[in-house]
């Protein structure tokens, strides 16, 4: 069976293009649909790497540490975004919290998931289990909600500000930060570490 | 742009893009999966449209108790109330908090309906094989992909404000199922946009 990797076929339209040389912040566009193609400039391992396991560490922090300390007469009272996952596991609403609970850790999945490949692909090795790990990895990204959470704190924050005393703990700003270090390791061209497989 | 002057479609070309790592490949292929990565090869999403169909008539069905049934149980010096989420929205507007309002009434109320249109309008116009407006479907339809998963937003801010308001008698917050229902939503609308196979809406039998 023949392979063609010079071609590209856009996933909107199906309409097959010669996959095009790009450089660093460059991005190709489907002439029929307007979408973006699949394909972009040569991934950056190193900066990945960093990316991702700075993503590791954030998570941890954003998850573990309170993101919002409440007052009220004097009593005082502190929440993670694993508690608010966990709090809906009581009562009727128990059906929810497992996939609710599953999505807050897909950010910390996937960084781990880079970080194994891009170890290996920055010796210029392919990784043990690189077709299971790229592809779930791919697959998980939809599901990514760190940006969510972050806006959601801030709509809980705001909501309880009229009633209570409300502080910022330290996991908002790790959710923050680990928005912006998420969003700086998509923009890169993921899908072209398949490369790396033999 | 003239029919003569676009690229070629991949069924045309007799060739086959993986899903999973873009490699393009002869579609006559014994195996019927990609040479690089091992993934099953297809033209287009199986049974896309029949999916994403049930997918999004399962979430219009479960829409009803998710606004119907409470998301949160207040209790307060011994009053007890409990809000849904137009009921949350309209205490904020009331309150002259627009703002807030506003954000809550898009990602619980706005988002969820505008992608049921719009997967109802994509499925029904890919069905038919509908000739105009491909490309604005298109974008259309990334932009259903996009913006799903923002209505995830109020299941998050009830789990964390029931997390931090329990103060036993001066006051605590419940979840209560409304938030499941809508929770189950927001997922089964998320599942449909993904079954949707976007190469349907440039699929034309006349053409070809």
């Amino acid at each position: 069976m023949r392979i063609y990797p010079h071609l590209i076929v856009c996933e909107h339209c199906d309409r097959v293009f010669h996959r095009p040389d790009l450089v660093h912040g460059q991005r190709a566009y489907c002439t029929v649909c307007g979408q973006g193609l699949p394909c972009g400039a040569p991934f950056h391992c190193e900066r990945g790497l960093a990316l991702s396991l700075a993503s590791v560490i954030v998570f941890l922090l954003a998850m573990f540490y309170p993101v919002i300390r409440i007052g009220f007469n004097g009593l005082h009272s502190d929440a993670t975004l694993l508690q608010s996952a966990l709090v809906l596991t009581h009562g009727i609403c128990a059906p929810i919290a497992v996939p609710v609970t599953c999505i807050l850790f897909v950010p910390l999945v996937q960084s781990l998931m880079q970080c194994w490949l891009l170890l290996f692909a920055m010796q210029g090795k392919t990784a043990p289990g690189f077709v299971p790990v790229m592809r779930s990895s791919a697959r998980l990204r939809p599901w990514s909600m760190a940006e969510v959470c972050l806006l959601a704190v801030l709509v809980a924050m705001i909501k309880l500000t009229g009633y209570l005393d409300v502080q910022p703990g330290i996991g908002l700003w790790s959710l923050a930060a680990l928005t912006l270090l998420n969003g700086l390791f998509w923009a890169q061209d993921v899908k072209s570490l398949w490369e790396w497989k033999q | 742009m003239n029919q003569l002057d676009r690229p070629p479609r991949a069924t045309e070309l007799g060739v086959i893009s993986c899903h999973e790592c873009t490699l393009v490949s002869d579609a006559q292929n014994d195996t019927g999966r990609c040479p690089r990565c091992g993934a099953s090869l297809h033209q287009r999403k199986p049974a896309s449209l029949d999916r994403t169909l049930a997918l999004l008539c399962a979430a219009l069905i479960l829409y009803l108790p998710a606004n119907l049934f409470p998301v949160m149980h207040t209790s307060q010096f011994g009053h007890f109330s409990d809000s849904t989420i137009l009921s949350g929205v309209i205490a904020f507007w009331k309150a002259g908090e627009w703002d807030i309002a506003l954000i809550i009434f898009i990602a619980s109320v706005a988002i969820p309906c505008a992608k049921f249109i719009a997967l109802g309008w994509l499925v029904w116009c890919a069905h038919r094989h509908a000739p105009t407006g491909r490309r604005e479907r298109t974008r259309l339809y990334r932009a259903v992909e996009f913006i799903g998963y923002w209505s995830m937003l109020d299941v998050i801010v009830v789990g964390l404000v029931c997390a931090l308001v329990h103060f036993d008698m001066f006051g605590s917050i419940e979840p209560m199922p409304g938030i499941a229902f809508f929770g189950a939503v927001v997922i089964l609308t998320m599942l449909a946009a993904l079954c949707f196979d976007p190469r349907l809406i440039w699929d034309d039998p006349e053409y070809e």
